[in-house]
């Protein structure tokens, strides 16, 4: 296996937070598992601070970008109301938290490269964004998360598109993983309730106008399996 | 020496030549990160609380410090620093965010008893702009006139500027939530002598109260005052009661004065008229959200739900 260079090593971790759609398990999942599996010198010492860094050219330039991450997370606390705007340190406090949890892994101690657990996670998030009234548009009170224009697919599934339909993720180590999730071997493994969510997830995304008959088939067919 | 509107003016100008001459610092992500923490307590010399204040500052300087490189940053940390210290920060167009750390209000930090940096100093120092983030994480008091936030004369973009607004600013820790009073202090490019005079504006805070951006609101407004001139007496009367009652409910003691003003002004329609108490509702709102004696909660958001459904 060839060692990754640092723009690689960068676009890996950056795609975890695409992937893993704001829950930070799944993402010290997914990146345990292409450590594990297709990119061992993922954390590696060397290079490090300039996969920090490069990191944070990409992940600051998509998430304080409005039109790109339109999603905006309101204070917890206190009632005041100054707009909830996203900043360079929300950022940094964000990328630190990352790279410090993977410097003490004994911190991640919950989570594994387990594929069924970071499958049955995967499906779980497209689960809470897809009951939603309006799918990915929505507000979510509970999480005090507002979005403030409108996404291009309100309906997408992550673990569908990518696992099951075989979407291309502009990764190839992402590529592998999907393929290993979306495998029945994985599939065959998840536990009754991640059966149940998957279920529903597949059932919400074949309500989508715009699929086609081949995907549908194939989804009827995942279904079937499921139950 | 100058009025603050003259160095306000003058702060202004130099703002726009750098911007005009495209005078940038280093992109927010290839820039310095330059942490300030000030030597300053308030607390009496050598007593535990003023050990404890520094300790707290120095320990928060670090633990940002510490952050911006594990993320990938580059920090720059100044502990108890000097006058010359900050200017450089100030001119190195290497740095392109700075956090203020210690005591002081919205426009200056603490540097020792009888000394102070303070925006003028920024605004005279700065050099280009920098394309990054001011964080002040001293207390945000509005204890002036004018009030002109400490850094935002050093930045490219004025809604990257982050403080306590009108707010004391203590927090045990970098994420404790004391830490959520810091927000975005302007909304809009626009810097205007007027947005930052005690009790003129509301520094575009309404966006998230009014449930609709300041833009909007103000829009509202500007609606509220034309339907009221627009109206034949008794309607615009009417008009007016109804918004009185429907902010009534607002017990502050600032809005309740203003609501004196208008009840006089309602009581004898013919001396007032009604774009003038439409005015004063205007007014009593904004200043009692400027001066932060309204919460500004769901109350809030009511009133701006009803006055969008009025207009």
């Amino acid at each position: 296996m060839q060692p990754l260079d640092v723009t690689r090593r960068a676009g890996l971790i950056f795609l975890s937070y695409r992937f893993s759609q704001g829950a930070i398990g799944t993402q010290n999942r997914l990146l345990l598992l292409l450590e594990e599996r297709w990119a061992p010198t993922l954390f590696a010492r060397e290079d490090l601070p300039a996969v920090r860094r490069e990191v944070r050219r990409r992940v600051g330039s998509y998430f304080l970008n409005d039109r790109l991450h339109p999603a905006i997370a309101l204070p917890w606390t206190n009632g005041k109301a100054g707009p909830a705007s996203k900043t360079e340190a929300v950022v940094t406090n964000e990328l630190a938290a990352l790279f410090r949890r993977f410097e003490h892994r004994e911190e991640l101690v919950p989570a594994s490269p387990d594929p069924v657990a970071l499958a049955g996670s995967i499906v779980f998030m497209d689960d809470g964004y897809l009951r939603r009234s309006q799918g990915r548009n929505s507000n979510s009170i509970e999480l005090r998360i507002i979005r403030e224009s409108r996404a291009s697919d309100p309906w997408h599934s992550v673990f569908v598109a990518h696992a099951l339909l075989d979407r291309p993720t502009g990764s190839r180590e992402y590529d592998l993983l999907f393929g290993l999730l979306g495998s029945e071997e994985v599939l065959e493994a998840l536990p009754t309730v991640d059966r149940r969510i998957l279920s529903r997830v597949i059932d919400r995304y074949n309500e989508r106008q715009d699929l086609r008959p081949a995907h549908r088939v194939r989804l009827m067919g995942t279904l079937e399996a499921l139950v | 020496m100058a009025s603050d509107r003259q160095q306000f003016d003058l702060a202004l100008r130099r703002w726009h030549r750098l911007h005009s001459a495209g005078r940038w610092s280093a992109s927010w992500f290839d820039g310095i990160t330059a942490v300030v923490t000030s030597s300053f307590t308030d607390n009496p010399p050598d007593s535990p609380a003023a050990h404890r204040e520094l300790a707290s500052f120095r320990g928060e300087g670090e633990e940002i410090a510490n952050r911006t490189d594990l993320a990938g940053g580059r920090p720059l940390l100044l502990l108890d620093p000097t006058r010359a210290d900050i200017d450089r920060v100030i001119q190195d167009d290497e740095v392109a965010n700075v956090y203020f750390v210690g005591n002081g209000s919205l426009s200056m930090l603490w540097m020792a008893e009888t000394d102070r940096y303070d925006w003028q100093d920024v605004s005279s120092n700065t050099t280009h702009l920098k394309q990054g983030w001011c964080y002040q994480r001293q207390c945000g008091g509005l204890t002036r006139r004018l009030n002109v936030p400490l850094g935002l004369f050093m930045l490219a973009r004025p809604t990257r500027l982050v403080a306590a607004l009108d707010d004391a600013f203590d927090p045990p820790s970098l994420d404790h939530p004391a830490n959520e009073c810091m927000t975005v202090v302007m909304e809009g490019q626009h810097m205007v002598y007027d947005t930052f005079v005690a009790g003129r504006s509301d520094f575009g805070r309404f966006r998230q109260a009014a449930g609709f951006d300041q833009q909007t609101f103000v829009a509202r407004l500007r609606q509220l005052r034309d339907v009221a001139d627009n109206r034949a007496d008794e309607a615009a009367a009417t008009l007016a009661r109804t918004l009185m009652e429907r902010f009534a409910f607002d017990s502050t003691g600032f809005v309740r004065s203003h609501r004196r003003l208008i009840d006089s002004a309602l009581a004898d329609s013919r001396s007032a008229t009604v774009s003038e108490v439409a005015r004063r509702l205007d007014d009593a709102t904004m200043n009692a959200a400027y001066l932060r004696r309204v919460p500004l909660d769901q109350t809030t958001r009511l009133r701006a739900a009803d006055l969008a459904a009025v207009v």
